[in-house]
């Protein structure tokens, strides 16, 4: 398959999206069928388990606090890179595994269900489990890539670990990736508006309209509001960020925006109890959510991102269950000690032996290969980290916050 | 040893390497040229930040040409710039 400037080789789906993989997964409904779920992914290679702590927490059925977590599931399921889904009940929950099969009903892929106490146990569950992740995983060897066009690919940007060589290498370098992939008319998302604090005036100077600019300054005052309540200060900067240089959360936020790059932003997407927004169009979005690292990649997934990039500078393993992980360290130390986790080296800029923009190119030559089925690091070594995050709906309302943007 | 000056307006650099008190450190610009050389007044760890001015209790600490805090004590050139003399004006 011949992948150009402006494409890539990726799975076309009915509905006209595009996947980067064919990954299986299991997805309990509760925490009580986690370990039933384990159980099946034991027995078939190439399927994952998304164990979360959720679905029995409340009482139900209305209204749903958990509905965020909901919208979260469902939007990892209709992603394209998932092509098949068993959802996993025990039976007496409150998110019941029918309530997730309506909502994926028209979604281009198979969706089964099944409910352990209906089933009849763990030893029936786990044999007709396998069977159907099985059927699924057989059904996806036929799937062939097709050349597509950069305009079906959405990034997911995120950051974990980060020191202050995140803020001059690492993140500059993807954001000239994100500038390249949106000139080529593709998408990108980042979140963490805890980490935008101290940046709304660069953030709102690159709204496209009024509305984009209100609802950023929106999304950092509500985030910032809800920290300061907590009163959880001091944990806007972890130990390694202090030790790694980074001295206040503005000089953390300025570092972590580079890697949104410099195009416009289109939107930002409502990430909340009622409603899990998705880019409408090409281009450069924003995202609600508390959701750190992981939890950050989930809500971007979720939104319909099929690529994560990661950038990080004390060191990160991170891997995701439904995506790969294009992992980038700006720090030189930390891609020589851990070049078995490391996808890219951005430090090569902290060193003076390459540019921000030619470690960009590169980037962005690694994006297109990657969604063509080049494996990243996590994925080669095993990595299919998952969670979800579920805000506490108490701390909105004891502090007046309106729900969602 | 070289400091990285990301904007005009800044007044700190990010050094590029360990430095040792009485380094001298070559500034440069984003583009890579050679602005001006500061000597260290004590250690710096790499990545962390080195004052390009003297700078009083209450000054501003610009970097990226954007304000990331002020001086909670007198800072003199070619010191470190960290939480030990430094806090946000946003979160404290």
């Amino acid at each position: 398959m011949k992948t150009g400037e402006t494409t890539f080789a990726g799975y076309h789906r009915s509905d006209a999206s595009v996947g980067v993989r064919n990954q299986v997964v299991i997805m309990p409904t509760v925490y009580c069928a986690n370990e039933t779920a384990r159980l099946i992914a034991n027995r078939v290679d190439g399927v994952v388990t998304l164990s979360h702590p959720f679905g029995c927490d409340e009482p139900g059925p209305e209204p749903r606090y958990q509905g965020q977590v909901i919208n979260n599931l469902v939007g990892i399921a209709e992603n394209p890179n998932v092509a098949g889904v068993l959802v996993l009940g025990l039976g007496c929950e409150v998110l019941k595994a029918r309530e997730l099969t309506d909502r994926l009903a028209a979604a281009p892929k198979p969706v089964v269900s099944l409910v352990i106490q209906e089933t009849g146990g763990t030893v029936k569950t786990v044999r007709k489990g396998a069977e159907i992740v099985r059927e699924m995983v057989e059904e996806t060897k036929g799937f062939e890539r097709d050349e597509v066009e950069l305009s079906h690919l959405t990034l997911a940007l995120d950051c974990g670990g980060s020191d202050a060589t995140s803020g001059i290498a690492a993140n500059p370098a993807v954001g000239a990736a994100v500038d390249m992939l949106i000139d080529a008319g593709g998408t990108a998302i980042f979140t963490e508006p805890g980490e935008m604090i101290g940046t709304e005036h660069i953030l709102t100077r690159r709204a496209v309209n009024p509305e984009v600019r209100d609802r950023i300054n929106r999304m950092v005052s509500n985030e910032e509001t809800r920290w300061k309540a907590l009163d959880i200060e001091p944990s806007w900067m972890s130990p390694g960020n202090v030790e790694g240089g980074l001295t206040t959360i503005e000089e953390k936020s300025l570092g972590a925006i580079q890697k949104g790059g410099s195009t416009p932003i289109c939107g930002v997407l409502e990430n909340s109890m009622r409603v899990l927004e998705r880019p409408r169009r090409p281009g450069l979005y924003l995202q609600d959510g508390s959701g750190a690292d992981v939890h950050g990649v989930t809500h971007m997934v979720a939104a319909g991102a099929q690529v994560v990039i990661f950038t990080t500078g004390k060191g990160s393993t991170v891997g995701y269950a439904t995506a790969p992980v294009i992992k980038v360290t700006g720090n030189p130390r930390t891609f020589d000690h851990m070049e078995d986790d490391m996808d890219v080296n951005a430090g090569a800029i902290i060193t003076g032996q390459r540019s921000i923009t030619q470690v960009g190119e590169e980037i962005f030559r690694m994006i297109i290969r990657v969604a063509s089925g080049e494996e990243t690091k996590s994925e080669s070594l095993g990595y299919r980290d998952f969670e979800i995050y579920g805000p506490n709906p108490l701390v909105n309302k004891t502090l007046g916050i309106k729900e969602g943007l | 040893m070289r400091a990285l000056r990301i904007h005009p307006e800044d007044t700190v650099a990010t050094v590029l390497a360990d430095v040792e008190e009485g380094d001298e450190v070559t500034v440069i610009s984003d583009d890579g040229k050679t602005l001006r050389a500061i000597v260290a007044t004590g250690a710096i760890p790499m990545a962390h930040k080195v004052s390009l001015e003297k700078t009083e209790v209450g000054e501003k600490i610009v970097k990226y040409g954007e304000v990331v805090g002020r001086a909670t004590h007198s800072i003199g050139k070619g010191a470190h710039v960290h939480t030990h003399n430094v806090e946000s004006m946003r979160v404290r």
